[in-house]
């Protein structure tokens, strides 16, 4: 062996309350490569959590060019088939450390590490440095030298030093020579982090200066990305719907189905995209939170989700019976209990269409901005106003359960108060719940499920169950409105209350 | 805010899977064909080496990380090194189609390098690494080039 460059080596005995999240990611890796499929997707689906996990810093996979990742996906991509390294893999994870034994390399050696590379440690570079007589530490402050992220764009940079340090094989140099050449690389390296701390420090200085302008043009930003939000929902979902309306189809034939299907999924796509891209990143990581954690609804809260939409159906009927109304059809309810393994089906169907395909736009995006300018009554009616109105083309769809309301006493006009009116109890639900688009999504799901299972219902009923979740949401919500004047919330990025204030404890 | 009976929504789902397994298929294909016909494998006491190598020049022994194998190596080596290098490129123990015995050392791995550089006639060769990504707790295995390449000599 005449030289050696090491390059993000791990190989330090670390203490264990030292290298804890290097060994979680390690250990996270090592469980990714056990099967094709599993690798494959996960490095495809989850890209960035992927990087994160392969060391590369948030900020440094944030600044990458589609160059780099495009060397980055070609690097990950060329794992597969991970079958067959899976047991090298879980070799290199399990055994034993070399620690001080590597104090006996006694050729020049080049340490390249980045200081911030979270699988392997930065003191696995200062043990090298230190252990291997004469070695050399060539370091980055920041920037990764792990995973290939940003590896390949110090690697262009570092290439010389290791070409250098190579070279002594054939050409052994004088000391003088060796150590002039480390050293000129060693200051190509400087000014390279150097003028990368420069640009940091000025992105930094733009993002103050930013907010330090800011206010009312990130709120005039705000509501002209509502407002854009809105347009392209309306003009998504209805540009899918009108076709299927003007040229009387069935929306439950072929290719018809996918229209109705992708019109569905405006709200949630739109407001997904916009979310991706008007967002930072500290909001798309609270609006992903909000969107899959169920922590964040307590226990009662999923008493209310599950309970009050039965409940309120059974008042609408008990009052229908009391008025000398027939008792509703049921008749998927009864369908349900003669073939109940056709439950999971339906529960999967119901909760896609509606809940899943339009929560993530309706209260993932939407509900924040408006209940920050119109407060919460005014924000949730003005939702459901336009969440009411959305659903207009179904009316002229044939087959639809919309069309079969049609706009008499019970149709249209009925289901706006319902929109309205599930608006406000769905934004009560959602701050007491930790802004939970979970809860919405449930709540909504509930709501519908329920109205599926009582289904066919009279016209009282319909009225009556829409008037009644007026007047409960409404009622919920004047409440939450007092309690949120009488204490400060809490505030999180965004500037929307996180959840409504606790009540005073007496 | 529901859509009742939409029956084809399972098909739809089905369709999705279904394209989904192809494109992994393909991919799977795809990759198994790129390590196809570009190593090379030894028999050497320490169990099957498999190996690339390009270019003329001094000879450089390229060991790849965690998760690798030597067409990792080949990447690193292009990514690093410029065309006026020997690069040679193995799989270490348990990658592609070099033998993994249960037990084995980070020293018999170093013993495997010697063969194969042996092997190939290399008396002197420069050793270049990344990290294992995935094996923090792993050695370090250029520690143990040392001693191949002694060997080597």
């Amino acid at each position: 062996m005449s030289s050696l460059a090491l390059i993000s080596c791990g190989g330090a005995r670390i203490p264990l309350e030292e290298s804890g999240q290097a060994r979680r990611q390690g250990s996270t890796l090592t469980w990714i490569f056990q099967g094709d499929f599993l690798y494959w997707a996960i490095s495809r689906l989850f890209e960035r959590q992927f990087l994160t996990l392969m060391g590369v810093p948030r900020a440094v996979a944030a600044g990458l060019s589609p160059e780099q990742r495009g060397a980055i996906w070609h690097f990950i991509d060329e794992m597969n088939p991970v079958s067959l390294r899976q047991a090298g893999v879980v070799f290199d994870h399990t055994r034993e450390v070399p620690g001080p034994r590597i104090s006996g390399i006694r050729v020049p050696t080049l340490v390249i590490h980045a200081q911030d590379d979270t699988l392997q440690p930065y003191c696995n570079a200062e043990f090298f440095s230190s252990a291997i007589p004469g070695a050399r530490l060539l370091n980055f402050q920041t920037g990764d030298t792990s995973p290939p992220s940003s590896r390949w764009r110090r690697f262009a940079q570092t290439s010389e030093s290791i070409c250098l340090t190579m070279r002594q094989i054939s050409t052994p140099l004088s000391r003088r020579e060796s150590e002039a050449k480390h050293d000129r690389c060693e200051a190509s390296a400087a000014r390279l982090v150097h003028s990368h701390q420069k640009s940091q420090q000025g992105a930094g200085m733009r993002a103050l200066f930013g907010r330090i302008r800011g206010g009312n043009r990130q709120m005039k930003k705000e509501t002209r990305n509502l407002i854009l939000f809105f347009v392209a929902t309306f003009v998504w979902t209805w540009a899918c719907y009108t076709p299927i309306a003007i040229g009387h189809h069935s929306p439950y034939e072929m290719p018809w189905t996918l229209l109705l299907i992708g019109g569905g999924m405006g709200p949630s796509l739109v407001g997904v995209a916009m979310v991706l891209l008007t967002f930072e990143k500290e909001r798309r990581r609270d609006f992903w939170r909000r969107s899959f954690s169920w922590r964040r609804i307590r226990l009662p809260w999923w008493g209310v989700i599950l309970v009050t939409f039965p409940l309120l159906f059974a008042v609408s009927i008990a009052l229908d019976l009391a008025l000398g109304g027939a008792t509703p059809g049921m008749s998927e309810f009864k369908s349900l209990l003669a073939n109940p393994a056709t439950l999971p089906l339906t529960v999967f169907i119901s909760f896609l269409s509606g809940p899943w395909s339009e929560e993530f736009g309706w209260r993932g995006y939407a509900l924040d901005p408006l209940l920050k300018r119109l407060g919460i009554i005014g924000g949730s009616c003005v939702l459901g106003l336009v969440w009411g109105v959305w659903h207009l083309p179904l009316y002229f769809m044939a087959g639809t359960w919309h069309a079969e309301m049609g706009f008499g006493l019970s149709g249209f006009w009925t289901f706006l108060v319902w929109s309205i009116g599930l608006s406000l109890l769905i934004t009560w639900v959602y701050l007491h719940t930790n802004r939970s688009i979970l809860a919405a999504l449930l709540l909504h799901f509930t709501a519908n499920f329920t109205s599926q299972l009582v289904v066919p219902y009279s016209d009282r009923v319909d009225v009556t169950r829409s008037l009644l979740v007026l007047a409960i949401g409404g009622a919920v919500c004047v409440l939450a409105t007092r309690k949120t004047i009488q204490a400060e919330p809490r505030v999180i990025p965004g500037g929307v209350p996180t959840r409504l204030p606790e009540p005073a404890r007496k | 805010m529901k859509y009742k009976g939409i029956p084809l929504l399972p098909l739809v789902s089905v369709a999705a899977a279904t394209a989904v397994f192809a494109k992994y298929c393909s991919d799977m294909r795809a990759a198994q064909e790129r390590l196809r016909g570009k190593s090379t494998v030894i028999s050497s006491p320490y169990g099957d080496i498999e190996y690339s190598e390009h270019g003329t020049g001094s000879a450089v022994l390229v060991i790849h990380g965690s998760g690798g194998g030597f067409d990792q190596g080949e990447l690193l080596a292009q990514a690093v090194l410029d065309e006026h290098f020997h690069c040679i490129t193995p799989s270490r123990f348990g990658y592609l189609r070099s033998t993994f015995h249960v037990g084995a050392t980070w020293d018999e791995q170093a013993h495997a390098y010697a063969s194969l550089l042996d092997h190939l006639g290399v008396q002197q060769v420069g050793g270049s690494s990344p990290s294992p990504p995935g094996a923090p707790r792993r050695c370090c295995s250029r520690c143990s080039i040392r001693s191949a390449c002694r060997r080597s000599r």
